[in-house]
C-alpha cells in the first residue's frame, strides 16, 4: 500500500474519485488505469479474497487453486449451466510422454509437443507461454487423474501432431473433467453462481483491480437484464471468460470474413462482452484476428454436432478425405486445423470424410453401433454398400474415386503415404471392406486464439506499461499467446488448466488491499 | 438438413415426451404423478417438506380462491401458499377472470382435473394446448402444492432437481423411458450432470424450452 492510498483511507470513495484525473496522474504505475479509472463502488455488497469470472477448465481450475490456498471464492458464471464450452468440448488432453504411450511404444517429448505448436501456430505464438504449456502438460494430465478422479479410456491422434499424444476422456466429452472440477470445489464449499453477468472490472486509479460490478440474474443474451451486485476482491480477480466464437459481430471485427451466419461449434454464450470490458481496463489484445475453424465439421447439423469424433477418429487415420469434384484427396488428413480447413474452403466446402467398415470398428470404438444409429438418424452420417453408391450419391466421379482409394491402399502397403506424407498407424489397413461411411465436410467456428496479453504469471499486462495489472489475472481462451496462429487439438485443456491453476494460486497470494 | 421425414419425426418426439412425463409409473419402478397414489406430495407428506418446510394444517387450497387474482402463480404463492394435498379442480375463469384465456363458450371446468383438460387438450389434436398451459397448472391439478416445490422460502427459488426427482423418479428411471426417444434420448446427455437439471428444459410459469436447441437440432417440444 503506497503513502499516497494510505492518505487517503478514510475518506469516501466518492471523495477520492472526484479527484480522481490527480489521484491517476500522481500514481507512477497507475499504467492504462489513469484513463480507464471508473468509480470504486461507494459500497461493496459482499467481500471476498478472490473473484472468478467462468466456469469452464481454467475457471473451475482457479476456483479450486484458490481455495485449496485458503482464499475465499466466488465464482460467477454468466449461463445458466457452468461449464462454457469446456463440458461440451470433445473430451481429449495432450500428455507428451505419457504412460499410455509408452504402453504402445509410442516415443515423444514436451520439446516435441512444442515443435508442434510453433509449426501450426506459424512460429506467431508467445514461446514463454508456449514453452509452459508444452513442459507442464503431463503433469497436468496426472494431477487431472490424481487429485480430480478423472478418468481416461484412450488415446488419440489429433491434427498436426506428430504422434498420438492426446489422453482421451472416458465420458467422451469435457464434462469427464467439468463435472469432477465441480465436485471437488463442492467438497470446498464453492458453488458456481450462475446467471451472474460481469458487467464491469473495478480498477482503481492506483492500478489494481480491486473487484468487480456484476448483474445477478442475467437472462443471456440481454446484457441490461439482472440485478446488480457490487463484489469486492480482496487479492485478486480470474477472467476465465472464454472466447469470442459466439459472437459474429466482434468476430466480423477481427476477421470480416468470418461475421454473419457462419455456424460455430461455441455455446451461445461465447460472446466477447467481458473480453471488451478487460480492455476498457486496459487490458492488451493480442492476435485477434486468428480465428480457428474446426475442419472436422458437418454442414448437416448444427454445431459441434457428433461428425467431429468420427471425421477426426476414424476418417483422419483410417479413412480419406476426398473433394467431391475431383474424386482426390486434397490434404493430409492429420494436418493441422488451419491447414485442413483452408483446403475445404478452397474445395468450396465440396468435401467428404470416409472410411470402410474396419475404418469405423478401430477409429469409434466402444458404443460404436449406437453412434452410428444416432448419426444416421440425425441425417449426418451416410452409408453405402460400395464406393460406386457412394461416388452417385455425391456426384465424384467413380472411377477417380476408385483410383484414389487403391492408390492410398498401395500406400498402406508401402508403409508410407507418399502423396501427402500422413501418419499411419500400426493397425491401418487398405479401404475395402463394405459399408462406407461418409461425412459431408464444412468447416466452422470453433477457438479464438486471439484474447488478453499474459505472461506466464498469468497476469493480465497493462496496454500502457506493459507490465503485470496488479490484481487481473487471466487464463484459458480468453487470453492470446499461446497457440499463436493456429491452435492444436487437445492443447486448449492444457492451456486453460495450467494458466487456470496458476491463475487461482497467484490471485491467492495477493496481499490483500485495505 | 436432415432429410424427408423429420417434421413426422418431431411430432411423435414431442407426444412421446408429454406421456413420458405425463405417466412415468408406467414401467412401474417409479412413483406417479398421474392416477397413482405414490407420490409423496399428494399425500401431503413429501420426505423434502419434511425436511425443508413444514406444512401448514388449514390452509387447504382450491384454485378457485384465486378468483380475482392477476399475478401469475409465484407471486400468488408470496402471499398465501397454497397446501394442496388432494387433486383440485380447474375453475379456470376463477384466476382468469379478465383475461381472455377461455373462449366465451367454452365447457364449465369448475369441477374439471387435469385430466378434464387433457379429455381434449391432450396434445395429438388442434386443441392442444400443452405448450400453453404451463406445467404449474398441471401440478396443482395434480394436489402438488407451490410450497411442496418451493418450500417457504420467500422470495421462492428454484426448486433442485432433487424436488423434481421426488415424484418423478430419478433422472436415471427418467433415462430410460425415454431411451428410444429419436433422435437422441433427452434425459441423456452427454454433457454432465450440469446438463441434467430438469428445469433447464421443463419450465413451470412459462412454456418449456428445448434447451438442447441452443446447440442441437433435435426438435424437442418438452412438456
Amino acid at each position: 500500500m503506497s503513502e499516497r492510498n494510505q492518505a487517503t483511507h478514510g475518506l469516501t470513495r466518492r471523495a477520492v474519485m472526484s479527484s480522481g484525473l490527480a489521484v491517476a496522474a500522481a500514481a507512477p504505475f497507475a499504467g492504462a488505469a489513469a484513463a480507464a479509472s471508473r468509480a470504486i463502488p461507494e459500497t461493496w455488497d459482499e467481500d471476498v479474497d478472490v473473484v472468478v469470472i467462468g466456469t469452464g477448465f481454467a475457471g473451475l481450475a482457479a476456483a479450486h487453486e484458490a481455495a485449496k490456498a485458503g482464499a475465499s471464492v466466488a465464482l460467477l458464471e454468466k449461463m445458466r449451466v457452468p461449464g462454457g464450452n469446456s463440458i461440451i468440448s470433445g473430451g481429449v488432453i495432450a500428455a507428451p510422454g505419457s504412460p499410455m504411450q509408452a504402453e504402445r511404444g509410442i516415443e515423444d517429448s514436451a520439446d516435441a509437443l512444442y515443435d508442434d505448436m510453433l509449426a501450426a501456430g506459424l512460429d506467431l505464438n508467445h514461446r514463454a507461454l508456449a514453452r509452459l504449456v508444452a513442459e507442464k502438460a503431463l503433469e497436468t494430465v496426472m494431477w487431472s487423474i490424481e487429485e480430480l478422479g478423472a478418468e481416461y479410456d484412450g488415446l488419440s491422434h489429433l491434427g498436426g501432431h506428430a504422434v498420438p499424444r492426446s489422453y482421451a476422456l472416458a465420458a467422451g466429452s469435457g464434462a469427464g473433467l467439468v463435472v469432477p472440477q465441480l465436485a471437488r470445489l463442492e467438497e470446498m464449499g464453492i458453488e458456481p453462481r450462475t446467471r451472474t453477468l460481469l458487467k464491469r472490472l473495478v480498477r482503481d486509479g492506483d492500478g489494481r483491480v480491486k473487484g468487480v460490478e456484476v448483474h445477478e440474474g442475467f437472462s443471456h443474451p440481454d446484457l441490461d437484464s439482472g440485478t446488480p451486485r457490487a463484489i469486492r476482491a480482496a487479492r485478486g480477480v480470474v477472467l476465465a471468460t472464454g472466447g469470442f466464437g459466439g459472437d459474429p459481430a466482434f468476430r466480423a471485427l477481427q476477421d470480416p470474413r468470418l461475421g454473419g451466419e457462419l455456424d460455430t461449434t461455441n455455446h451461445p454464450g461465447a460472446t466477447s462482452e467481458a473480453l471488451r470490458e478487460a480492455l476498457n481496463i486496459g487490458c492488451v489484445l493480442i492476435q485477434p484476428s486468428w480465428i480457428q475453424l474446426g475442419p472436422w465439421t458437418s454442414p448437416d447439423e448444427r454445431g459441434f454436432g457428433m461428425a467431429p469424433t468420427f471425421v477426426q477418429g476414424a476418417t483422419a487415420s483410417y479413412g480419406l478425405w476426398v473433394a467431391t469434384e475431383t474424386g482426390e484427396r486434397f490434404v493430409n488428413e492429420l494436418a493441422d486445423r488451419k491447414t485442413r480447413a483452408d483446403a475445404i474452403i478452397r474445395t468450396g466446402n465440396r468435401a467428404i470424410a470416409f472410411v470402410d467398415a474396419a475404418g469405423w470398428r478401430k477409429g469409434m470404438g466402444g458404443n460404436a453401433g449406437e453412434r452410428r444409429q444416432r448419426m444416421k438418424e440425425t441425417g449426418v452420417l451416410m452409408e453405402y454398400d460400395s464406393l460406386d453408391e457412394m461416388a452417385a450419391a455425391h456426384d465424384i466421379p467413380a472411377e477417380r474415386l476408385k483410383e484414389t482409394v487403391e492408390r492410398f491402399n498401395a500406400a498402406v502397403a508401402a508403409g508410407e503415404d507418399e502423396a501427402w506424407g500422413r501418419y499411419l498407424p500400426q493397425d491401418i489397413a487398405p479401404i475395402d471392406e463394405p459399408p462406407f461411411y461418409a461425412v459431408r465436410l464444412a468447416p466452422k467456428i470453433h477457438h479464438t486464439m486471439g484474447g488478453v496479453a499474459i505472461d506466464t504469471e498469468a497476469h493480465a499486462l497493462d496496454v500502457s506499461t506493459g507490465e503485470p495489472i496488479p490484481g487481473l489475472f487471466a487464463a484459458g481462451e480468453v487470453t492470446g499467446g499461446v497457440h499463436g496462429a493456429s491452435r492444436l487439438g487437445s492443447c486448449a485443456y492444457a492451456d486453460c488448466l495450467i494458466f487456470g491453476r496458476i491463475a487461482g494460486r497467484n490471485a491467492a497470494a495477493m496481499e490483500p488491499w485495505s | 438438413m436432415a432429410g424427408p421425414g423429420r417434421g413426422s419425426r418431431i411430432a411423435v418426439v414431442g407426444l412421446m415426451l408429454c406421456l413420458g412425463a405425463a405417466a412415468p409409473a408406467s414401467a412401474g419402478d417409479g412413483p406417479t404423478i398421474s392416477g397413482g397414489t405414490a407420490c409423496p406430495a399428494r399425500a401431503g407428506q413429501p420426505a423434502w417438506v419434511r425436511q425443508s418446510a413444514v406444512p401448514q394444517p388449514g390452509r387447504d387450497f382450491a384454485i378457485g380462491a384465486w378468483a380475482g387474482a392477476q399475478a401469475d402463480l409465484l407471486q400468488v404463492a408470496n402471499a398465501a401458499t397454497p397446501e394442496a394435498s388432494e387433486a383440485v379442480t380447474a375453475d379456470c375463469r376463477g384466476c382468469h377472470e379478465g383475461d381472455a384465456v377461455l373462449p366465451p363458450d367454452h365447457v364449465a371446468t369448475d369441477a374439471m382435473g387435469m385430466d378434464g383438460c387433457r379429455a381434449c387438450h391432450d396434445g395429438t389434436q388442434a386443441s392442444d394446448l400443452s405448450g400453453l398451459i404451463h406445467l404449474d397448472h398441471t401440478h396443482y391439478l395434480a394436489g402438488v402444492s407451490c410450497a411442496a416445490c418451493h418450500g417457504e422460502a420467500d422470495p421462492p427459488k428454484e426448486p433442485d432437481t432433487a424436488v423434481c426427482e421426488t415424484c418423478h423418479g430419478s433422472l436415471e428411471t427418467l433415462a430410460r423411458l425415454t431411451a428410444d426417444v429419436a433422435p437422441v434420448n433427452p434425459h441423456d446427455s452427454p454433457h454432465g450432470t450440469p446438463y441434467a437439471e430438469c428445469s433447464l428444459c421443463h419450465l413451470q410459469h412459462r412454456r418449456s424450452e428445448d434447451f438442447c436447441a441452443t446447440c442441437h437440432d433435435f426438435g424437442f417440444d418438452p412438456p
